[in-house]
């Protein structure tokens, strides 16, 4: 729909679209720069750790080195193994707790809400929870890493103002229909919903993705680590920042790739996960139609 | 929200009953559905709760809740006793309130703009990239941000073009909470905007052609339509931070930190960390933990409660 | 002349117990047997299979019983997945006859968190070996470990005469109580144990027409020669900084958080505070004159080992303190950029010509890992335990874990196992190749051979350790890592420590970058009393003296 555009319009469109340009270069560039970085000689890339526009001796040395890495592959293959079983129960979960903070008229509701939300700010701790998996059968298996994360809460609040935004009259008339709720959860609202629901599958995607902390208390067997404790295990070798302290008594480790590979190990982990984000981005188009509905 | 209130008087055995029936009758499949949900909080959340308790002991892991030596409130005055509690206390205040009156706002403040830009490859490109170092690791991050610190990095070069003058900047405490709420900013912008976008696209279309109908600008759409559109999810996420508002992470901090910023950026959970080094503390770490959860509950009831008087949208 | 009476002693102890195995023969051997549930550290129980008859025969052992071992360090390579594919822990179980299941935190996990979700979890392993030194006591207490006091004598032969030449070693893995709990991690010698010092750009030292600095006057004009003429101040990672410049001071002590460096013994066997002596206060006071001079590099307070390579390699720097790690890298990248940079250890620097450095930087020859038997392990297997540990201890063990497998990994050179190009030329270099068939370069139960150090490094960096051990007196000044604490003091201490380490650092750099004055020093003693400095230091003092009576 072409409009004749104020003058005050178009000053805006110039401005904002040399904002947005701005923000790409700044929020692109690092992204960038490890992309460099990964692809450099390590020698230059130690005498210039600063702005890079090209990779600095051009050389694929640290991918190789990183594909050598025994564990890589079977990272990814356990990292895409849990999101694969993992996001479809998550969405499950999420729906249904949202629907049911959402609903009205329930005599229980403030106290099963009350029982869900506290959940949120009150925790048992590291060793109560790795005694309760444990005792559960979910140790050194997938399992462990996919079913205590089922739910998030606040993800299920971020559905439930979804939710709540739609109007009353589309589950009334369904009721009328004959629906009972969970048809109208899935065939009605589920529907409506999408962008958010993409938004919220979007979150645990990232989240498993970048959950290391689990696997790294019960997960035994390296074979079984997913990627991001592989990349981590790259990252932080040599990092007393983190480990307090050198460990390694006479000296450090000398390896001629330190730097170059920890680029190329963020690159190898993170190009999967970017990759999903186009895909979830059309459920963002505009109006999903709720007029439509409505009228 | 609108309540069937049940009837006052007389509250006898059986009307309770009736309205029990009544309502389960009603609802019955809303409790099915919520059944597995609660079923999953009970085993997994609520099943390990039992290990506040060491909170209260001098935990030894090998002897278990119930081998452990019980010493009362000692891990919680030790904690309040310390030297350097309360500027424990006012730098993760600082931190985390600074970091929410600006980086709160800013994913909003990208969304709404973006919201404007028409053409969608352009749009669809910003969004994208906008997101992108939300996935470097805050290892990689914080090693640019020194790298850029120093004397001769970038950051020094473009002070020097200016005509300032060249420094240590990560040495300098003044600089420590802009440099770590800025790269805050920078690292989460896109990916915070994304809620926002999704909220966008909920945004009845008829509301801007009855706008556009009636002379409003697109500054003044953007301020009538699209940010009350934005406000039930803003509100909700506005709450839930500062529900948060003692959790600043140790990892970044203790990557950027050094003893001259100490006195400004030192933290709860730096502390607990560095403490956790000397020996594995966890009845300590429990105890700071009850005590950040008991201060966060109190900042959610007020935000909630202020947040329900002031525009009538809450968490509950 | 004691180790003689020692071993009389032994001897004697060992005859009796062999007249008492032999008497109880007939009985012993029957399943009635009310066998002891708690196994009591006597030597009786240590002789349920006598020397004499079925005793220990040399490796490999004939036992079809299987060990497990959690272990935080000697970790299979990592080119490996598991230890099954290592040749390190696959030719052990060949040469000990004992075959072991490992368990290793994964990679990229925190080794004290699993240490310690392994103790909740109420599985332990037959063996630990981790971190226990310091609490040996307590676990032993606990029902952790095992007290190994009257079985290393028959059962470990091997550590025990390893532990009765060496009476330091023998005292670290002892309690104060006197019980042995473990199987300990030694360095041959304490050139192992010193791996940082100073070094400097010998080219530029040419070029300026300097001679190699000495005194502290000496360091003065070479510091400010090489920031006249090259731009090039004094810069260092302040991890790298313990104890630093301090020994010429007669002081001991670093801006890093290290926690060993904030103690250290005087000449009159008093525990000092490193941080709050008079000779602390001059190095600060001299540190505070280089920097308001802008000798010293300001990126120095924000700057880690990576950053230093980075200033080493672009020429910004021309006399630091580093790692012989460091020092490694420092000099492949001079190799591959084709600088023509030449950097060469030189000696700590000391007041007066002929002064004698009071501290360098030398770690405890003795580690704080040990591996220890646990109450897990069963009787009847506490034997093999004690056995495949041992192995460690033995001749074959030493060689084998510091030097691999003869012909394959190492030759006899003139009586010196000497690596062979499978190490020296591997295409991944030394260290990653060693880690694949020893497990002593880092830290490892046995003892670390001096050689496997030297032949892996970079020779100069070799030589720099030989001339940073010159002219000093650290040994004596260790707080040795062997000292424990009670639980009650543990508790005390700790939290003194904690917030007395923030409060120093903070207060070190202060009073260099003269954010504080020196001024202010007394007031700065007065907080650390406030703090409880004093009851501190007679902890420790308690401690170590019991350290001394073991």
């Amino acid at each position: 729909m072409k409009q004749k555009q104020s003058k005050g319009d178009r000053i805006f469109t110039i401005l904002n679209t040399l904002f947005m340009l701005v923000l790409v270069i700044i929020t692109a560039y690092p992204m960038y720069h490890v992309l460099c970085a990964s692809f450099s000689n390590n020698t230059e890339l130690v005498a210039n750790p600063g702005l890079a526009f090209w990779p600095k001796g051009f050389t694929t040395g640290a991918y190789r080195l990183a594909f050598q890495h025994p564990l890589i592959l079977s990272g990814f293959k356990n990292s895409i193994l849990i999101l694969i079983f993992a996001l479809p129960l998550n969405m499950l979960l999420t729906l249904f707790a949202a629907y049911f903070m959402a609903s009205k008229n329930l005599m229980f509701k403030k106290v099963i809400v009350f029982v869900m939300m506290f959940t949120m700010f009150f925790g048992g701790g590291l060793i109560p929870m790795y005694l309760n998996q444990r005792s559960l059968g979910l140790y050194n298996n997938l399992a462990a890493l996919i079913i205590p994360g089922a739910l998030s809460m606040f993800n299920a609040i971020i559905c439930k103002t979804a939710i709540e935004n739609l109007p009353d009259s589309l589950s009334e008339s369904a009721y009328i229909d004959g629906a009972n709720d969970i048809v109208v959860l899935f065939r009605i609202i589920a529907p409506l919903i999408m962008p958010t629901i993409a938004v919220v599958l979007l979150y645990y995607a990232v989240g498993h993705w970048n959950n290391w902390f689990h696997a790294s208390i019960f997960i035994e067997d390296n074979k079984l680590l997913p990627i991001q404790n592989i990349l981590r295990s790259l990252l932080i070798m040599n990092q007393d920042a983190l480990g307090g302290g050198e460990l390694s008594g006479n000296g450090d480790r000398f390896d001629s790739y330190t730097e170059t590979i920890k680029y190329a190990a963020i690159i190898i982990t993170t190009v999967p996960i970017l990759c999903i984000y186009p895909f979830l981005q059309r459920f963002f188009v505009k109006g999903i139609t709720i007029g439509a509905v409505k009228g | 929200m609108a309540k069937q209130r049940l009837p006052k008087t007389p509250v006898s055995v059986a009307s309770i009953g009736k309205a029990i029936m009544k309502d389960y009758k009603r609802n019955k499949f809303k409790y099915l559905i919520v059944l597995p949900v609660i079923i999953y909080l009970l085993i997994f959340a609520y099943k390990p709760m039992y290990g506040v308790i060491i909170a209260f002991q001098h935990y030894k892991p090998f002897l278990g809740i119930d081998g452990s030596k019980w010493v009362g409130f000692d891990n919680f005055i030790a904690f309040f006793n310390d030297v350097y509690f309360f500027r424990l206390l006012k730098n993760t205040f600082s931190i985390s309130l600074l970091s929410i009156l600006f980086g709160f706002p800013a994913p909003i403040f990208l969304a709404l703009l973006l919201n404007e830009i028409k053409n969608a490859r352009f749009k669809r490109v910003v969004q994208t990239i906008s997101y992108m170092p939300y996935f470097i690791s805050i290892v990689v991050v914080c090693g640019l941000i020194k790298a850029f610190s120093q004397t001769d990095g970038v950051f020094n070069d473009i002070i020097f073009a200016l005509g300032g003058e060249r420094s240590n900047l990560l040495s300098v405490k003044e600089n420590f909470y802009p440099i770590y709420i800025l790269s805050g900013i920078w690292q989460s912008i896109g990916w915070d905007s994304i809620i926002y976008l999704a909220a966008l696209a909920g945004i009845d279309q008829e509301q801007y052609e009855a706008a556009r109908v009636d002379g409003a600008g697109r500054l003044k759409q953007m301020l009538y339509i699209t940010l009350p559109g934005l406000l039930p999810t803003i509100t909700v996420l506005f709450i839930l931070r500062m529900g948060g508002v003692l959790n600043v992470g140790y990892e970044k901090i203790l990557l950027l930190y050094q003893p001259l910023t100490y006195e400004v950026a030192d933290v709860i959970s730096t502390y607990v960390f560095r403490k956790g080094i000397v020996e594995a503390n966890y009845s300590f770490s429990t105890a700071v933990g009850l005590f950040n959860s008991v201060v966060n509950i109190f900042f959610l009831m007020v935000t909630n409660k202020l947040s329900k008087k002031l525009n009538h949208t809450s968490l509950f | 002349m004691k180790r003689t009476t020692m071993k009389r002693f032994t001897a004697v102890l060992l005859c009796f117990a062999m007249l008492v195995t032999m008497a109880g023969c007939g009985v012993g051997k029957t399943p009635t047997t009310e066998t002891e549930s708690t196994p009591t550290p006597t030597v009786e129980t240590g002789t349920d299979t006598p020397v004499t008859e079925e005793g220990f025969k040399g490796y490999p052992v004939d036992t079809d019983q299987k060990l497990t071992v959690w272990s935080s360090i000697m970790g299979p390579q990592k080119s490996f997945t598991s230890y099954t594919e290592s040749p390190f822990h696959t030719g052990l179980a060949e040469n000990t006859g004992i075959e072991v299941e490992w368990i290793f935190p994964t990679t990229g996990t925190d080794p004290a968190q699993a240490f310690n979700l392994m103790l909740a979890s109420d599985e332990l392993p037959d063996i630990i070996i981790y971190n226990i030194v310091n609490d040996a006591d307590q676990y032993m207490d606990e029902g952790i470990i095992r007290d190994l006091t009257g079985f290393i004598p028959e059962k470990a032969p091997s550590y025990w005469n390893y532990l009765q030449e060496n009476p330091y070693y023998d005292k670290t893995v002892k309690t104060d109580s006197g019980r042995y709990y473990g199987f300990g991690c030694f360095r041959e010698s304490e050139w192992n144990a010193a791996y940082t010092g100073p070094v400097i750009r010998k080219d530029w030292l040419e070029e300026c027409g300097l001679q190699e600095p000495v005194t502290l006057a000496d360091w003065d004009n070479v510091i400010r020669t090489f920031s006249d003429k090259y731009g090039a101040k004094l810069a260092f990672a302040i991890s790298r900084m313990n104890p630093g410049l301090a020994g010429a001071f007669g002081a001991s002590g670093s801006f890093a958080k290290w926690t060993d460096e904030l103690f250290y013994i005087d000449d009159s066997q008093k525990v000092q505070f490193s941080m709050s002596t008079d000779g602390w206060k001059e190095y600060m006071t001299q540190m505070n004159a280089w920097y308001m001079d802008g000798l010293i590099d300001t990126d120095t307070l924000t700057i880690d080992d990576a950053g230093m390579r980075t200033k080493a390699l672009n020429d910004k720097v021309g006399i630091s303190i580093t790692s012989m790690g460091q020092m490694t890298n420092w000099l492949a990248d001079v190799e591959s950029s084709g600088s023509a940079a030449k950097w060469e250890g030189i000696a700590y620097p000391v007041q007066n010509v002929g002064d004698v450095v009071m501290k360098t930087q030398m770690e405890d020859t003795a580690r704080a890992c040990v591996g220890a038997v646990t109450t897990s392990c069963d009787d009847e297997k506490v034997d093999l335990a004690l056995q495949w540990l041992d192995y460690f201890f033995s001749e074959e063990g030493i060689r084998y874990t510091n030097f691999g497998t003869e012909g394959e990994t190492y030759t006899m050179v003139n009586g010196v196992p000497t690596y062979t190009d499978v190490i020296l030329k591997a295409p991944e270099g030394a260290n990653d190749a060693l880690d694949k068939y020893v497990s002593a370069q880092w830290q490892n139960i046995g003892v670390q051979a001096t050689e496997l150090v030297r032949q892996k490094n970079n020779p100069i960096a070799v030589a720099s350790v030989d001339v940073w051990l010159q002219n000093q007196e650290s040994k004596k000044h260790i707080f040795p890592a062997g000292v424990t604490r009670t639980t009650e003091e543990s508790n005390e201490a700790t939290a003194i420590i904690n917030s007395i380490q923030t409060y120093v650092q903070e207060m070190s750099l202060k009073f260099m970058t003269g954010e504080e004055s020196l001024d202010n020093y007394d007031q700065y003693l007065v907080t650390l009393d406030g703090m409880g400095l004093s009851k501190l230091l007679e902890i420790q003092q308690t401690a170590y003296e019991r350290f001394l009576k073991r």
